[in-house]
């Protein structure tokens, strides 16, 4: 299925007809039958006890009790036996719901525009769709046939009142819609109040997690300060549990009050059919019959009704967040594969201006600067001065810039995506983590195909070295207990020699090497130029001793290019690179 | 050789029974919330009675009814029973009600908070080093699902015991008095209920061990697609396909084992919902049966026959109950349990004196379960006053001795002396009572930021502003802080984020602003610009003056501000003396140096 057209409730009823057809017609099929059943069930047990009534009080042979009995004894196999075909029947409806959906959601996630991946209203949007998006879609048809089927059977009843005792009839219809309606309202009210979770219901989670957690061990035990942070938590955590108490007491008195209502209902519908029983109008198995199953339907009422009533109100919201998922804008080709070859001759940024969707800040303001064919760059410059983002408007992942970014002279935005993924491959801060096997790994970085040989030479270059039980084949990660888990050191080399692996003719380090001391840093970048000749490379990072090495370097200052140069001629020009490097020689003199 | 800390030792894996669990947490519910507890227990025991009388007062409205058919009874009479059973009837759904809203709103969350309290206050008494080990961890984390797991089984036991015990109760008696054959009834229900419930509950447990596993893969493979850390790289490399792929062929594993076992409890099912529906039948016999004898009234016949109905669903709830609410978590429970096992070290509250120095004899570390020592054999001596620079490669074991030496982990081997007291037998708040620290990965509190640098001397109300200016947090920026030092530092509750390097500055101010004679600075500038690192270590030269220090840093030029460097290599001090000492060594430190200072050459 594809999520093209906007999905309604009504959309949302077919949907289960049309992924999975015969086992919804089958659940609307045992659902009528079910509905069925209900009357007819009264009916038999009042015929049951007629009988057995009759013939203890010398009405007969005691085989006649034998045709009712066969025909309740059939309601109640039927009942018993088909519970676990409608079982069945759910199981397979889940499944194939879900074998359905998950993946044409995760193609749609996969395609978002990067902007929203780093938007965190949209963020929430997505936890609230991922959270068992078949279930609830699924849902949506069950919920509205148990509530057809309970209204159904008050129906039902109602009507074989109607017919026996017509005033008890007329007054379970005429009651039963009030009661519905206090259901209605006491649903919505307890979908808003859990809907809702309070600024102290999430301060006392945290608190509880800081006098837990393994990243709080040191200060907590040095500061001492578990009592004080446990008193912030009792505090937050008892407003937190007054205000459900309240709003729960409201919703339990609204939603009791109608079966309580319903209750008082049946009590005066007994009080009327008593007289029926005794002027003969009405035998004493129907009214038996009749008085079990209107008790036994007051407490479904008042614990389903409004729980249906709940759900509707939740699975409107719902199918909102998940049209407003659908509708999120896509990259054309976000997932199309890389072509096998690119042939780079220059990046160009003229006057590029950006600032994140949102925000005011200019994080680019007005870059210019040009990039050429088997060249090595640097970039460098202060927390926050534009160097990361740069990466991400190169790689496509945001395309609301002002001004030109030229590849090979043509506009980036007017090539292919698939030219664009063959042309650039980076390594980023968060490098992915693939618990896959080592040289699947490493393949990713060759989608297309990478032979063996390849694969081991990206990762003696890469200086991968970790011992493993199945060697390249191992297993990694921690889904699973027989994978191996690297150090972060050696899961580093590995996305190297994905890098290296890759035949995109532009490399580019986004400080993946933040965790190391500068001097192993300085060592790792050294050989990586080593790896990368005759490619180009684009280095960032906010440590000089790395950029030394580059052809040119490009000192990035409020979004601009304050100065360039390699490290000669900067260290002449004596400005912000110089002082910068100054400042830090001058603790080694 | 292998050596374990204090606390994993602890990790040990009794297997818990249901009669164990019980009498550990139901004493500890009585004690959180007495008097909840006995009225909730109260409103279950008033509802399970509400439910199983109504049979036997049903049962007199029959035979009233039934004497009323055939002229024998007076109208009244049936209108006085009718008003009875109907003052029942709403009994029992106001008990209804009120025990739905004693389990969810008020006993759910009252006992909640204080189990949470109990976990907090155990989890004070662990030592910093069992929080390198994963079992505790792990126990830790299943234990605040534990905790939720032993209310579960509680509110369980509870209810099976009050509610679903007297229902049962009441219609045995019931049953007895009007024919003692009739019990039989209670073994019809109970006997296919138990078994199905049995056989579904081996087989989905099965299932659970067989698909945990594919679960847990297909979910990552979801990551590598979507995952904010991985999206990035697998859209630039193209790996959605590859990726995709794997997903859904464990999807359709998955799938297939789901449905294989749904078929197989399928088949069970309706062969055990076959005796359950014949024990329906049988039990229809022996009534009628029963009735024909002349052992019970029409009205106890057309009773107990509309109870077998709510004694079939009573049976299946409380199965279903302690299936859910009690067996399958005893797992958690057990980690919860296991948490609240771990030994509190008895020790002693004699608070160190600094005049005497730090001392480490033969000091060795391992991490639990490591199979290496972190720190081996490491004598050294810190006399009053000194401030020592402590340098190294990553991985040599730094961060690990400093923690040693301020006595946050406790040695394997040998002893650490801080101010003259023994750091493994002290009380945290007596070892750390003259100590501060600003630690490499400084916590980020969702509180104000007075509150975040206060946090480290909650108890003192002196003023955080000198402590935030030495370390550079520019609090009167309104630009970074909107409302000065009560400014929020999280955007989750109206507040602002900081970056990297504004964090780093509000952790050396939070360890600054804590009384102290000795202190430990962990890499405080490694998210600073170069130009501010210069002057932030020359105003650490000035406030260290007099006191003890350790400056932790791979900048090996910031150690100029240091009395002594020490060098470490492979979890040993390879080297220790001062700068020019060291150069003249011509060893590591030389080495290491020449490799820094070339970078700026």
């Amino acid at each position: 299925m594809h999520f093209s057209k906007k999905l309604t409730y009504p959309r949302a009823l077919v949907l289960p007809f049309l992924i999975t057809p015969v086992e919804s017609l089958l659940q609307l099929l045992s659902n009528i039958i079910s509905l069925g059943i209900a009357p007819l069930g009264v009916l038999v047990t009042a015929y049951f006890i007629d009988t057995a009534l009759a013939v203890v009080s010398g009405g007969g042979s005691p085989y006649r009790i034998i045709l009712p009995l066969v025909i309740i004894g059939g309601f109640s196999v039927y009942g018993y036996m088909s519970w676990p075909l409608i079982e069945i029947l759910n199981k397979r409806r889940e499944i194939k719901t879900r074998l359905a959906l998950r993946s044409p959601l995760i193609e749609k996630r996969a395609k978002l525009e990067y902007k929203h991946v780093e938007n965190s209203d949209t963020l929430d949007l997505l936890k609230r769709v991922w959270d068992n998006p078949e279930r609830q879609l699924s849902g949506i048809f069950d919920n509205l046939l148990q509530f057809v089927l309970l209204l159904g059977t008050v129906v039902s009843y109602a009507v074989i009142l109607l017919i026996n005792a017509p005033i008890s009839g007329v007054i379970l219809i005429v009651f039963t819609i009030p009661v519905l309606y206090i259901a209605s309202k006491g649903g919505r009210e307890r979908y808003n109040a859990r809907r809702h979770t309070t600024t102290a219901q999430r301060m006392s989670q945290t608190i509880s997690w800081f006098l837990v957690a393994r990243d709080t061990a040191a200060e907590r035990n040095m500061f001492g300060y578990s009592e004080y942070l446990g008193k912030k938590f009792e505090h937050y955590y008892e407003q937190f549990r007054t205000y459900c108490v309240r709003i729960n007491a409201k919703w339990f008195a609204k939603a009791r009050a109608s079966s309580i209502l319903l209750g008082l209902l049946s009590a005066i519908g007994l009080f009327i059919m008593a007289p029926a029983v005794a002027d003969g109008s009405l035998t004493v198995g129907l009214f038996i019959a009749l008085q079990v199953a209107l008790f036994g339907i007051i407490g479904r009422i008042g614990g389903a009704m409004p729980r249906h009533f709940e759900s509707f109100a939740l699975q409107v919201e719902f199918l909102k967040d998940l049209n407003r998922f659908t509708e999120l804008s896509e990259v054309p080709d976000a997932e199309v594969l890389p072509d096998d070859s690119f042939e780079f001759e220059s990046l160009e940024f003229k006057n590029v201006t950006f600032s994140y969707p949102g925000t005011q800040k200019l994080v680019l303001n007005g870059l210019t600067l040009k990039m050429e064919k088997g060249k090595h760059y640097a970039f460098v410059g202060e927390n926050g001065a534009g160097k990361t983002t740069l990466i991400k408007l190169i790689t496509r992942l945001y395309n609301n810039y002002t001004g030109l970014i030229l590849l090979n002279g043509r506009p980036l935005q007017d090539w292919p995506m698939s030219r664009v993924k063959a042309c650039f491959c980076a390594v980023f801060q968060d490098f992915a983590r693939y618990d896959i096997t080592v040289s699947e790994n490493v393949c990713i970085g060759k989608i297309n195909g990478a032979t063996p040989d390849e694969v081991d030479n990206a990762l003696s270059l890469a200086g991968f070295n970790a011992e493993l039980p199945d060697g390249k084949d191992t297993l990694l990660g921690k889904t699973h207990d027989a994978n191996i888990d690297l150090s972060g050191g050696q899961w580093q080399r590995l996305a190297f020699a994905r890098a290296i692996a890759s035949p995109a003719p532009v490399k580019i380090l986004d400080e993946p090497t933040a965790a190391l001391d500068p001097v192993a840093e300085s060592q790792v970048y050294a050989q990586f130029e080593k790896i990368s000749r005759g490619f180009t490379t684009i280095y960032i990072s906010h440590r000089l001793a790395s950029a030394k090495l580059a052809d040119t370097i490009f000192v990035l200052n409020e979004g601009k290019v304050a100065e360039y140069g390699n490290h000669d001629t900067l260290m002449e020009r004596g400005g912000m690179y110089a002082e910068m490097f100054t400042s830090q020689q001058s603790w080694y003199e | 050789m292998q050596k374990c800390s204090q606390a994993n030792k602890a990790g040990m894996n009794k297997k818990l029974s249901i009669l164990r669990a019980t009498r550990r947490i139901v004493p500890m519910v009585l004690r959180a919330v007495p008097f909840a507890a006995v009225v909730h227990a109260l409103i279950a025991l008033a509802w399970g009675i509400s439910i199983g009388i109504i049979a036997p007062v049903s049962s007199r409205l029959y035979d009233a009814l039934a004497l009323l058919a055939i002229g024998e009874a007076q109208l009244r009479d049936v209108y006085i029973i009718a008003a009875v059973v109907t003052g029942i009837l709403l009994f029992r759904e106001f008990m209804n009600a009120v025990h739905a809203f004693s389990v969810r709103s008020v006993l759910y969350d009252k006992i909640r908070g204080p189990l949470s309290r109990v976990i907090h206050k155990k989890i004070k008494t662990l030592p910093a080093a069992a929080f390198e080990d994963k079992d505790t961890l792990d126990d830790i984390e299943k234990a605040g699902q534990g905790k939720d797991g032993a209310l579960g089984m509680y509110l369980t036991l509870n209810d099976v015991l009050f509610l679903h015990g007297t229902f049962f109760v009441v219609m045995g008696i019931f049953l007895w008095s009007i024919q003692p054959i009739l019990i039989i009834t209670l073994v019809l229900i109970f006997v296919p209920v138990f078994f199905s419930q049995m056989v579904e509950a081996k087989l989905m447990s099965d299932l659970e061990a067989e698909s945990a596993p594919i679960r847990r893969k297909n979910a990552h493979y979801e990551h590598c697609i979507i995952g904010t850390d991985t999206m990035k790289e697998t859209r630039l490399f193209g790996g959605f396909f590859f990726f995709k792929n794997l997903f859904t062929t464990s999807l359709n594993l998955l799938a297939k084992k789901e449905w294989d076992t749904q078929k197989k409890i399928t088949k069970i099912n309706l062969l055990l919902n076959f005796v359950k529906a014949a024990g329906w039948v049988g039990i229809l016999v022996l009534l009628f049966h029963s009735l024909m004898s002349g052992n019970i009234t029409v009205g106890a016949f057309a009773a107990v026959f509309a109870s077998i109905d709510t004694m079939f669903g009573f049976m299946e709830n409380v199965m279903d109950n302690i299936r859910w609410g009690v067996t399958n978590n005893l797992g958690r429970i057990n980690n919860f349990l296991n948490l609240l096992d771990y030994p509190t070290p008895a020790k002693s509250t004699a608070v160190p004196d600094f005049e005497e120095g730090i001392q480490l004899e033969n000091v060795t570390f391992y991490y639990p379960k490591a199979e290496n020592p972190a720190v081996s054999n490491v004598t050294l001596k810190i006399p009053h006053g000194e401030t020592l620079a402590l340098v190294g490669e990553n991985g040599s074991g730094k961060t690990t001795l400093v923690k040693l030496l301020c006595g946050l982990y406790k040695p394997d081997d040998g002893s650490v002396m801080v101010g003259g007291i023994d750091s493994a037998d002290t009380t945290n708040d007596a070892l750390f009572a003259k100590t501060s620290a600003a630690f490499q990965v400084g916590q980020r509190y969702i509180f104000s930021l007075k509150e975040n640098v206060c946090i480290s001397e909650y108890k003192s109300e002196h003023d955080p502003l000198p402590a935030m200016r030495d370390a550079d947090v520019n609090y009167d920026d309104t630009a970074t802080f909107p409302q000065g030092i009560e400014t929020i530092l999280t955007r989750d509750y109206e507040g602002v984020e900081l970056s990297g390097g504004q964090w780093q500055r509000v952790t050396t101010a939070r360890g600054l602003y804590r009384h102290h004679e000795f202190i430990v600075l962990d890499e405080p500038t490694a998210a600073i610009d170069p130009l501010e690192e210069t002057r932030i270590y020359k105003r650490f030269a000035e406030l260290t003056q007099n006191k003890t220090a350790i400056l932790v840093t791979h900048r090996l030029g910031s150690t100029k501000i240091a009395d002594r460097i020490a060098v470490m290599d492979g979890g040993k001090i390879v080297e220790i003396g001062t700068h020019d000492t060291l150069l003249a060594l011509n060893g590591k430190y030389a080495e290491m140096w020449a490799a820094q200072a070339d970078s700026y050459a």
